[in-house]
């Protein structure tokens, strides 16, 4: 069995307030695992340190078989990693089409006279760049919007612009921050699909971090659950419906709002 | 919505253009509208570089003019014989070193703290050219005469001759911009000012493209700087490389349009124009009273209140209005009528 | 090394930082309220000092005259706010600068148009005459206008600190719901906002104006608050205050000992070159709480 990520002990606390406490996690190579939580639970401190923004206080990360103390987010790409953000991260400045090619970039080896002056071996790159950009486009169904500003599309497309951006670096490990939000029921659909479509068709080992259970429970090979910064649980989705730490998590005793308003602060 | 400029054309037609104005038989043409309009262009596009496309400010753009200018003064007077060109290359590349180290503190962190190192350069640079004559060849006075200049024996003295070398060393660096702005590297400007963050993941080289970013602005900004202390106002004399000045470049890049080459020159062309039209509009509305403060003073609420019209409705600038009235041609700067036959 | 002309060095150092720290302060007061960056200070007091210098050419009272233009202030801020700040408030805080900037030479140029480009002169009826205090001569004006700012600096600490309305203030920034908890309505703790800003521009007008005379390099002094800021951190007001001290101090320090040496005019750079070394230093300022990111 073969990790795409694992996380050993991972600690994280922001002026003394604790976001992870002793986090450990492992995800198969090629699954879908999602972590959920109810809020507060350390979900995004969890993301940004799986992107380099924090260093844990304490554990390890393990990423393409090294062991890292922190996650260093300029290489990530080059380590196979990509990921899509919740509040969306799409350069305005460039159109859909180019959004999707500089995807490729960490894969260019052209230096930055060759890139300027347009020389051979730049052009071939950015000419593979468009030719998967233009195919990842056309399995996304992109194709109407390729040269339209991303500000002026409707939500559900930008979040496949973004996702076609994250295949098109060719990654090992998809990480998905809340791919669900904002969406309609059509549109939920078809990022379903899409995920799975990820898994299937691409290859790639996905992390979704999610607030929508019943996709979570529908869609994922193993779940792990967040609650105070803790992991409560961590199975296939049927176990962890069952757990009765789950169900309190989310049902049962209300957290106190104070707290968990903290820490979601302290992770911004 | 149709998101592709096309530039290149609209480069070819504005050369096309630019050398027609050559044939125009006007002194003052030459020397108070286009030389001056050209060198003001070259600025606002290596400050559009920095600020519109990889969405770092600098507030010192001046000083860099007047690095670029004294960098060739001392250039050309402690090197005889040095050619012209290399001259003017070398203040490019001086500048641009200058504008790393002043650079480097801010690009390290978060775009607002770029302007606080520039302000420093800024104060800074025109101290040091006001203190130290060494940079004015010896002569202490604050204002030294630009020397005549050639290239290979052909003296450039004439408006016309001038107004040609700007014209081919602007023409030649716009095209080199055009080609940054259309290549990955240009992208990636778009990309770090868009979303620093996802760019980084993406794996832009956050670190050395701001310093591409920085260094080819200084590059660019040295030499508009050159171009206008020997081919516009023939002085080297610091003092006319105020706050102001940098301000007022800033202006021509918000004006003209943000991340546009076009709007560099769109920019440019309307600074340049403004104070000509304000002194007509104002000589015809108001006859005798209107003098040239009133036409500074006009000039400065004018500035500020489209400052902020654009800022607020057009971050894009005139460039952008431009596409929208469905008008892909470069505008070349429109001239009042009558301007030809006057002379000062 | 003569003992008491340097602590006459030092002295004047520290009373111009108090200027500095002063505006730095309606600075800091705007921002950490509305997280908006006030560039539009340097405009703030410049119309102040002219409209006060006006009115009292005419013949008005001190007090009339600070009055009339305090509320002529508050109605100015309020305008800016609405007109030129909040559209913008989603931009990056450089636009903001660039808008401000704008309404600096709107106000300079409407300024000119209506009374004039020379100098105005402005007599607080102080006297700048040296006061001799243990053999170390330090100017009278100087010391005024250091108390009046030092007044004001502490006043608006304390206010900020210990009363309903600094709570309402402190609250607004984080959070404008918990704000409305301590039983004041947002509109009015904007209003008080502006016009608390408003009083400062006056009041820093005053003084400057009457130091230097009432001219349009008094947007340059604001713009001398940047580094103050970056020194002591963008929303503290005991960094405003240290900052501002530490500014004056090293300035004119420079200015005496290290100018004459280079042919002066080092304090027209040197307190940027300060906010250089604290950049890469320390990024937050001394004081400063918001986290800047590094590469």
């Amino acid at each position: 069995m073969e990790l795409a990520l694992a996380l050993r002990n991972v600690s994280l606390s922001f002026g003394g307030v604790a976001a992870l406490r002793d986090v450990s996690l492992s995800v198969r190579a090629g699954s879908i695992h999602s972590i959920i939580g109810p809020n507060g639970a350390g979900k995004s401190s969890l993301l940004n340190v799986l992107t380099g923004i924090y260093k844990p206080d304490a554990g390890k990360i393990i990423l393409a078989g090294r062991e890292y103390a922190s996650l260093p987010a300029g290489r990530l790409a080059r380590l196979g990693l990509a990921r899509t953000f919740q509040n969306l991260a799409l350069f305005k400045g460039l159109s859909v089409l180019q959004n999707i090619e500089i995807g490729q970039i960490h894969a260019e080896r052209a230096g930055t006279f060759e890139q300027i002056l347009h020389l051979p071996r730049a052009r071939r790159e950015a000419a593979l760049a468009r030719q998967t950009a233009l195919r990842l486009a056309g399995q996304l169904r992109l194709e109407p919007f390729l040269d339209s500003a991303v500000a002026a599309l409707p939500y559900g497309v930008q979040k496949r612009v973004e996702f076609a951006r994250a295949l098109a670096s060719s990654p090992r490990l998809l990480l998905l921050d809340e791919p669900m939000a904002g969406l309609s029921r059509g549109e939920k659909e078809q990022m379903h699909d899409l995920i799975l479509a990820a898994k299937s068709q691409w290859n790639t080992t996905v992390v979704l971090v999610e607030h929508d259970v019943h996709v979570v429970m529908d869609i994922s090979d193993h779940v792990t659950v967040l609650d105070h910064g803790v992991c409560i649980a961590d199975g296939p989705p049927e176990r962890v419906q069952q757990d009765p730490a789950v169900i309190e998590a989310y049902l049962g005793v209300p957290q106190p709002p104070r707290q968990a308003a903290e820490i979601e602060q302290a992770a911004e | 919505m149709k998101f592709i400029r096309s530039e290149p054309a609209a480069f070819g037609l504005f050369l096309l253009l630019a050398l027609a104005m050559a044939l125009i038989p006007s002194d003052y043409l030459f020397d108070a509208v286009l030389t001056p309009f050209l060198a003001v262009s070259l600025a606002a596009l290596g400050l559009n570089i920095l600020a519109g496309y990889a969405g770092q400010v600098s507030l010192g753009s001046a000083a860099f003019m007047a690095i670029g200018a004294f960098s060739t003064y001392d250039l050309l007077y402690y090197i005889p014989g040095l050619p012209l060109l290399i001259a003017f290359a070398g203040a490019g590349l001086i500048t641009a070193a200058v504008a790393l180290v002043f650079g480097l503190p801010g690009l390290r962190l978060k775009g607002f703290y770029l302007a606080i190192s520039t302000l420093a350069a800024q104060f800074f640079v025109q101290w040091v050219f006001t203190n130290f004559p060494w940079f004015s060849g010896g002569d202490s006075s604050g204002v030294v005469n630009a020397p005549p200049i050639a290239i290979g024996g052909i003296l450039i003295g004439s408006p016309l001759r001038r107004y040609l070398l700007s014209l081919l060393i602007v023409a030649v660096l716009s095209g080199f911009a055009l080609l940054l702005t259309r290549s990955r590297v240009g992208q990636s400007f778009l990309a770090i000012r868009d979303n620093e963050l996802a760019a980084r993941v993406l794996g832009v080289n956050v670190l050395k493209t701001k310093l591409i970013a920085c260094a080819v602005s200084g590059f660019y900004i040295g030499i508009a700087g050159a171009l206008w202390a020997y081919l516009y106002v023939r002085l080297i004399e610091p003092a006319g490389y105020d706050l102001n000045f940098s301000f007022e470049i800033l202006f021509v890049v918000i004006i003209g349009g943000l991340a546009s080459v076009r709007g560099a020159f769109l920019g440019a062309a309307f600074m340049v124009v403004l104070p000509l039209a304000l002194s007509r509009a104002g000589a015809a509305i108001f006859g005798d009273t209107f003098d040239s403060g009133l036409v500074d003073i006009s000039e400065q609420i004018i500035l500020g209140v489209l400052i902020i019209l654009f800022l607020r409705l057009e971050p894009q600038g005139l460039s952008a209005l431009i596409s929208r009235l469905g008008l892909k041609k470069k505008q070349s700067h429109p001239l009042p009528s009558g301007v030809s036959h006057e002379f000062n | 090394m003569d003992w008491s002309f340097f602590a006459g060095v030092v002295i004047a150092g520290l009373l111009a930082g108090v200027m500095y720290s002063l505006v730095a302060i309606g600075f800091v007061l705007i921002y950490k309220t509305s997280g908006v960056f006030n560039f539009a200070q340097g405009a703030m007091v410049l119309f102040a000092a002219l409209t006060f210098v006006s009115l009292h050419e005419e013949g008005v009272p001190f007090w009339g005259a600070f009055a009339i233009t305090l509320a002529a202030m508050i109605v100015l801020g309020i305008l800016i706010e609405r007109l030129v700040l909040r559209p913008l408030i989603n931009q990056p805080p450089i636009t903001l600068f660039m808008a401000t900037l704008g309404l600096s030479y709107i106000i300079q140029g409407a300024a000119q148009m209506l009374w004039g480009t020379q100098v105005h002169q402005l007599d607080l009826g102080i006297a700048d005459v040296p006061l001799p205090l243990n053999n170390i001569l330090i100017s009278q004006f100087d010391l005024f206008c250091a108390a009046v700012a030092g007044g004001v600096v502490a006043a608006l600490s304390l206010l900020f600190r210990y009363t309903n309305l600094g709570l309402a203030f402190r609250a607004a920034a984080g959070d404008s719901f918990a704000a409305l908890n301590t039983g004041l309505r947002l509109p009015f703790i904007w209003a008080a906002v502006w016009s608390v800003a408003g009083f400062i521009a006056l009041v820093g007008g005053l003084l400057w104006g009457a130091r230097t005379g009432v001219q349009f390099s008094l947007s340059l002094v604001v713009l001398k608050s940047l580094p103050v800021l970056v020194v002591g951190g963008f929303d503290s007001i005991a960094g405003a205050i240290v900052g501002g001290l530490l500014i004056g101090l090293t300035e004119t320090l420079a200015e005496i000992y290290v100018g004459p040496l280079v042919g002066g005019g080092i304090d027209q750079w040197i307190a940027y070159v300060i906010a250089l070394i604290f950049l890469l230093v320390k990024p937050n300022g001394l004081f400063g709480q918001r986290s800047v990111e590094r590469v």
